[in-house]
């Protein structure tokens, strides 16, 4: 059986060592990865792994595809455009105040016909605001019962409101008995707000498209890809033609924001790019001599520190050999004065010695060479006389 | 090439060790899903089930033993949903976990520094491949859709398999010359 030297004890912890450095560092990178990785999904707390997490238990649940494009915070798919950062809202928060009375809302009537007007005089489609003033107008007139009251306000009212007073009589005059509806102030104040909200929305729009749209372009031109950005305004369009206001908003201000990254993106990329190419066009002139230095000056620097490491070499080889020489001394005579040597001890130690200072005696000429000047050995070579053949000695000697 | 050599029989001891394993690993699970968050259980179901089988394979050195594992951890908490599925979903899931385990572990015959890499990848690829099984076999439509989370989730994986492999690998080296380390890996 083999035995274990202490050696192979050594060995087997230097490879015990490595292996617990190896695992550290797997485990240093694993943990490292793990902060990162949660950081990256947006917390310092386990949200965003939750939210992972959370996908696979609405999987679990429903585990329908339609569902978890609706629902789920991180993208949302309408369409062939993906909207990743903006939500789309369903309706407007309003607000409503606890006493509305009815000369009030007929004020927001006359309000909602006038904002109306204004939208088509810019052309825009006013379809949905007709039907959300003529569901405002059935509110305010209310069913039958209240029909007196409205006769009554048509004979009191002149100018403006008097004419509208008339018309809401005949709008109820038309009306079907099904679609009556009850006297409901408060929605007459949240539909007509929120034909104010429509209009302040619609302005807006109008306002951001082109901008937008030069911003698409502009960033086109330099060559960058923008062929998502160019989709969702083109849906932001068509969602604003269909009166689809809220939707025409989300995808504005996802293209926005996507434009933003893609120009960011676009200014960091053109900036690495100047950086690494004015470097040199910027300083070429500094960079040049520079390099011209560093190429004289590699050679000699490369030569002194070969002799240095040479020379310190040369010295402890020098002090090993002369420790050999006296350790040989000492074995040959506790071998041949002392008899105190087995034959074979000394015969390997002899060998090892004789060994090591054969190889010692074969590197030291290398490093004399080295530590020597060149020029001294090339004058000590021109000082040597030349060599020559020996048919032109014989010949010089008859 | 697969490794026949590691296709060994299983002794009655062998069963006990996965079994009461199991057991420990759901008892873990029962305790810790009414006391943890959700991303919280799921981190630590995915930790202790690496660590439970990275150690059962490096005592027992046998092909199977993943797969017996997670089939025994899957029946006993067939109703929790710690890794975020449960019933039969979870059992077919986890098998198929434990069969990238046994790919890896036939496959792959490396040792570094004394590491045994196939173990160590074997069981952080099937850690990691836990979160696409699961989308994939529960709805690959949706896990497409938001391919984003699922990705997310099998680089978590693949992090906490690392750090429960390695941690039972270093469990076990400083270990395994005990008398029933000793005894397991006996033939």
């Amino acid at each position: 059986m083999k035995k274990v030297t202490d050696a192979d004890r050594r060995s087997l912890t230097k490879t015990e060592k490595q292996m617990h450095v190896i695992c550290g560092l797997l485990l240093l990178i694993a943990l490292g990865g793990l902060f990162f990785e949660t950081k990256e999904l947006g917390m310092g707390n386990t949200q965003g792994v939750g939210k992972a997490t959370g996908f696979l238990q609405q999987l679990n649940s429903t585990a329908s595809a339609n569902n978890q494009n609706s629902k789920h915070p991180l993208t949302l798919i309408l369409g062939s455009v993906v909207l990743e950062e903006t939500t789309i809202n369903q309706e407007f928060k309003i607000e409503i105040p606890p006493n509305i009375t009815r000369e009030k809302a007929l004020f927001l009537l006359l309000q909602a016909e006038q904002e109306k007007r204004e939208m088509e005089s810019y052309n825009l489609t006013t379809q949905y605001i007709s039907d959300k003033i003529l569901e405002a107008q059935r509110a305010y007139i209310g069913s039958d019962e209240e029909y007196s009251v409205l006769v009554g306000e048509g004979k009191t009212y002149t100018g403006e409101k008097g004419e509208y007073t008339g018309k809401l009589l005949t709008i109820s005059q038309d009306t079907p008995s099904h679609e009556i509806e009850k006297l409901n102030y408060s929605k007459v104040f949240f539909i007509t707000k929120s034909i104010t909200l429509s209009k302040e929305q619609v302005y807006r729009l109008i306002d951001e498209l082109p901008l937008l749209e030069e911003k698409e372009q502009m960033l086109r031109k330099k060559g960058v890809d923008t062929e998502q950005e160019a989709k969702l305004i083109k849906e932001a369009k068509l969602a604003l033609t269909g009166e689809r206001y809220q939707e025409a908003e989300a995808y504005l201000k996802e293209a926005g924001i996507q434009l933003d990254k893609r120009r960011v993106e676009q200014k960091r990329l053109k900036g690495l790019i100047r950086l690494s190419k004015s470097f040199f066009a910027r300083y070429w002139w500094k960079v040049l001599p520079a390099l011209v230095v560093l190429s004289l000056l590699a050679k000699p620097a490369y030569l002194m520190i070969r002799k240095k490491r040479a020379k310190a070499k040369l010295k402890k080889l020098t002090l090993e050999l002369s420790m050999l020489d006296k350790l040989l001394k000492k074995t040959q005579q506790e071998y041949f004065v002392d008899h105190s040597m087995s034959q074979s001890t000394y015969n390997i130690r002899e060998k090892r010695y004789r060994e090591r200072r054969t190889k010692i005696k074969e590197i030291l000429p290398v490093l004399e060479s080295i530590v020597r000047d060149q020029k001294h050995i090339k004058k000590e070579r021109e000082k040597a006389p030349e060599r020559r053949g020996v048919l032109e000695i014989k010949k010089e000697e008859r | 090439m697969l490794a026949i050599e590691e296709f060994k029989s299983f002794h009655l001891r062998d069963i006990v060790v996965i079994t009461g394993s199991a057991v420990l690993w759901s008892a873990i699970m029962y305790v810790l899903e009414g006391i943890l968050s959700l991303s919280g259980a799921y981190y630590v179901a995915l930790f202790t089930l690496v660590l439970f089988l990275s150690f059962l394979v490096l005592s027992l050195q046998k092909t199977g033993v993943a797969s017996l594992f997670y089939a025994l951890c899957a029946v006993l908490t067939y109703g929790t949903r710690e890794l975020g599925i449960a019933y039969s979903d979870k059992f077919i899931i986890l098998l198929g976990a434990a069969l990238v385990f046994e790919l890896v572990f036939l496959t792959l015959k490396l040792r570094v520094k004394n590491i045994p890499l196939d173990i160590l990848a074997g069981a952080v690829l099937s850690t990691g491949m836990l979160p696409l099984i699961t989308g994939t076999l529960i709805s690959p439509e949706a896990s497409l859709q938001q391919i984003e989370s699922l990705l997310n989730l099998a680089i978590i994986g693949l992090l906490v398999g690392v750090i429960g492999a390695v941690l039972a690998f270093l469990i076990w080296y400083h270990f395994k010359t005990t008398k029933w380390l000793v005894k397991l890996s006996m033939p």
